[in-house]
C-alpha cells in the first residue's frame, strides 16, 4: 500500500489518467474540448475542486462515518464547485461563459468522486494533495490534447490564433459532438496501444485494474 | 446498545449537519465577496451594449416589468432612454439547445434600431448564424410586420426562435409605449 510521493503525483497523469485510462469524466471532456483555451479553464477548475475536496475529505476521513460518507462527499464537492463557479463568474467572465453548464456540473464529475472514494478517504493530507494535483493535471492534459486536435482541424485555430490554410479549410465535424467521440476514441486507441506492452487487460480481476493500487478492495477477493 | 444507536444514527446525522452548516457559512462568505462584483459587471456590460446600440441616448432607466401588464413571458428586461429616443428590450426564448438571449433597440416610431444575440448555446457552425451580420442586419429599420424576414434553411429552429423573440419584443414595445 505504501507508494512513494512521486508515483502518487505522476500516476494520475499517465498510468491512471482519468480520461484516457480510467475513462471517467467523459461528459465534460467531450463537451468542453472544442477549444484549447476552454479545455485549460475546465481542467484548472476541476483541479481546484479536486484539490479542495481531496484535502477536506482526507482531513475528515476519521470523522465522517462510513454510512453517511457519500452524502458528506457530495455536499463538500458541490460546495467547492459553487465556490469555483462564483470566483470564475466574478473574475474570469469569458471563461465562465465558455464553460457554461459544465462548470456547475463539476459537482457530479465522477473523477472527483472516484478520488475521494478511492484515495482521499484512506490517505493522509499530503498524499491526497499530490493525488489531486496528479489527477487534475492528467485530466487537464487529456482535455488539452483532445481540444487541440478538435480546434486545429475543426476551427483552424489554436488558442484562438488563426492557423494558415487550416482556417480556410476547416473540417466542421471536429467541432461537433461526433468529432469529439472520434478524436477521443483515436486517442484512447493510441494510449491502449502504447500501454499494451505493459499490461494485458483480458481478465476481469484486480491485477488488470489500473485503480487496484489505490483501491482497498484489492485484498478482499 | 446505546453506543450502537449513537454510532449508527446520531453520529452520521451530527457530522452531516455540521458539514452542511460549515459549508453554508463558507458559501455565504464567498457570495458576499463575489456577489457585488458579479452584479456590477453584469450591469456594466448591459449599459455598454445599450450605449452602443443607441449612441445618442443620455442614459438608460430600467422599466419594472410588473408595471406593464400583459407582457409576453419571454421578455426579461426593458430599459428606456431618459431623453425619449427609444427602448431597449432583452428577451430569452428557447432555441435548438437552451436559451437564446436577444437584445433589441426600438425607436419611438416602432422601428428596429438594432438587434443582437446576447448569448446562446446553439450548435457551433449552424446556429451561430444568430451572431452573423448577414442575419441580423436585415432587421434594422423594420417595424412589427418584419417584412422580408424569414427563417434560414439549415438553422430553421434557431432562426425561428430568434424571430419569435423579435415578435415578442415588438408586442412588448406597443405595450410599454402606450403605458
Amino acid at each position: 500500500m505504501k507508494t512513494d510521493k512521486k508515483s502518487i503525483l505522476t500516476r494520475g497523469i499517465i498510468k491512471e489518467n482519468p480520461v484516457l485510462v480510467l475513462v471517467l469524466g467523459l461528459c465534460p471532456a467531450l463537451a468542453v474540448s472544442t477549444q484549447a483555451e476552454n479545455a485549460i479553464g475546465m481542467g484548472l477548475a476541476t483541479t481546484f475542486v479536486l484539490l479542495g475536496s481531496n484535502v477536506v475529505i482526507s482531513l475528515l476521513r476519521n470523522i465522517i462515518p462510513g454510512r453517511t460518507r457519500i452524502p458528506c462527499y457530495i455536499v463538500l464537492i458541490a460546495s467547492f464547485t459553487v465556490l469555483a463557479k462564483m470566483a470564475i463568474e466574478a473574475y474570469a467572465y469569458p471563461l465562465y461563459q465558455a464553460l457554461g453548464i459544465f462548470l456547475p456540473l463539476i459537482a457530479v464529475n465522477c473523477i472527483i468522486f472516484a478520488r475521494a472514494e478511492m484515495f482521499a478517504n484512506r490517505n493522509n493530507v499530503l498524499d491526497s494533495v499530490l493525488d489531486a494535483l496528479g489527477s487534475g493535471a492528467g485530466f487537464t492534459l487529456a482535455l488539452l490534447a483532445i481540444a487541440s486536435i478538435r480546434e486545429i482541424f475543426g476551427s483552424g485555430t489554436w488558442f484562438g490564433l488563426e492557423l494558415p490554410w487550416l482556417a480556410d479549410n476547416n473540417i466542421m465535424i471536429f467541432s461537433l459532438a461526433p468529432g469529439g467521440f472520434i478524436v477521443f476514441a483515436c486517442l484512447l486507441a493510441i494510449v491502449n496501444k502504447i500501454s499494451k506492452d505493459r499490461k494485458v487487460r483480458t481478465e476481469h480481476d484486480c491485477t488488470s485494474c489500473p485503480a487496484a493500487v489505490a483501491c482497498g478492495k484489492r485484498n478482499e477477493r | 446498545m446505546t453506543n450502537d444507536i449513537k454510532r449508527t444514527y446520531v453520529m452520521p446525522l451530527v457530522v452531516l449537519t455540521a458539514i452542511c452548516l460549515v459549508v453554508s457559512g463558507a458559501l455565504a462568505f464567498m457570495d458576499s465577496i463575489t456577489g457585488p462584483v458579479i452584479l456590477a459587471a453584469a450591469e456594466e456590460r448591459a449599459q455598454m451594449t445599450m450605449a452602443d446600440m443607441i449612441p445618442n441616448a443620455t442614459s438608460f432607466e430600467r422599466v419594472e416589468l410588473d408595471d406593464v401588464g400583459g407582457l409576453p413571458t419571454t421578455i426579461r428586461e426593458i430599459y428606456k432612454t431618459s431623453n425619449g429616443v427609444g427602448f431597449i428590450f432583452i428577451a430569452a426564448v428557447n432555441g435548438f439547445s437552451g436559451d437564446i438571449t436577444v437584445i433589441c433597440a426600438v425607436a419611438m416610431d416602432g422601428s428596429i434600431i438594432e438587434t443582437l444575440t446576447l448569448s446562446h448555446t446553439e450548435t457551433k457552425g449552424i446556429g451561430t448564424i444568430l451572431e452573423q451580420e448577414s442575419f441580423l442586419y436585415p432587421f434594422t429599420g423594420l417595424d412589427s410586420r418584419l417584412e422580408g424576414i424569414d427563417t434560414v434553411a439549415g438553422a430553421t429552429i434557431s432562426t425561428r426562435a430568434f424571430i419569435r423573440a423579435i415578435e415578442d419584443i415588438m408586442e412588448a414595445f406597443y405595450l410599454v409605449e402606450k403605458g
